[in-house]
């Protein structure tokens, strides 16, 4: 089944809203050339589709969602937690991502990467999908690479 | 009622305890295993009432866990939360004597409804 980027945008608001109690909404596609103090997150899912699902924001905002998803208060999360706080967000994107290109098919466990002046390259793939959200004043970006290899999408 | 939360996302395991606090199920016992292995080990030593447990996780997966629980005899109401909601994986689940299988993101009435179920089968 293709993906359409209003599922990924509900998806993503369903997520939000259930797991974190938080708006987030739709903004204009933007690239972000500045890297520094970025978080990106990314899935895989190998089946009869095979790609990537990454999703990217500043890290004052993986900090809040992290500080919501664990119900502290005004203390700065450590970085193990904001890794499994934002990796469990992307998960559960990838997750519904995933169900919607259909068996069989592999979803893996989240890599984390943060940083400065970073570069996340998903080799031989296509950028296929670009939807921006804004959340809590932050970008957040979510980016689905699709392998173009075709020896590896025949699992 | 002695509830064991599998799920290598800390994240997630305060996110299971705090909706099955606002669906009013506050008052159970609760534990905690971060994957398969150490879940079995809790589980062997007895007194789970109910068992809610992740898909994908590091050194033994939910799905192993569940049929090796199964192997060893164990009858405990083991139910999965996790991102994986594909029909294949539902039919996996069911097979295997899962309870029932919710996806992520989940909401209180959700976990209410499974827990009613897993007290029925208890």
């Amino acid at each position: 089944m293709p993906i359409h980027d209003d599922d990924i945008r509900s998806s993503v608001q369903d997520i939000w809203a259930s797991m974190l109690g938080m708006p987030i909404e739709p903004a204009p596609i933007a690239e972000v050339t500045n890297t520094n103090d970025q978080i990106a997150c990314m899935v895989q899912i190998t089946g009869h589709w095979v790609g990537s699902v990454v999703l990217t924001c500043h890290t004052s905002l993986a900090a809040d969602l992290t500080r919501t998803m664990f119900a502290m208060e005004d203390e700065d999360p450590s970085s193990e937690d904001v890794h499994d706080a934002f990796g469990e967000l992307a998960n559960m994107v990838g997750g519904n991502i995933k169900t919607v290109v259909g068996d069989p098919s592999h979803l893996s466990l989240p890599t984390v990467v943060d940083g400065n002046n970073y570069q996340l390259h998903v080799t031989r793939s296509t950028c296929t999908h670009k939807v921006d959200f804004e959340c809590q004043g932050e970008r957040l970006q979510l980016r689905i690479f699709e392998r173009t290899d075709d020896n590896m999408a025949a699992a | 009622m002695k509830i064991l939360i599998v799920d290598d996302s800390r994240a997630m395991r305060m996110i299971v305890k705090r909706t099955l606090r606002q669906a009013g199920y506050g008052g159970h016992d609760v534990v905690e295993a971060s994957n398969g292995a150490e879940a079995f080990d809790i589980i062997q030593g007895g007194g789970v009432n109910l068992v809610l447990c992740d898909w994908n996780m590091p050194e033994m997966s939910g799905i192993e866990l569940l049929k090796k629980l199964k192997a060893h005899g164990s009858r405990v109401p083991f139910g999965f939360i996790t991102s994986e909601g594909s029909a294949e994986k539902r039919a996996m689940a069911a097979e295997a004597g899962a309870l029932f299988l919710l996806t992520k993101p989940f909401s209180a009435d959700h976990i209410a409804t499974v827990f009613e179920q897993a007290k029925l089968a208890s």
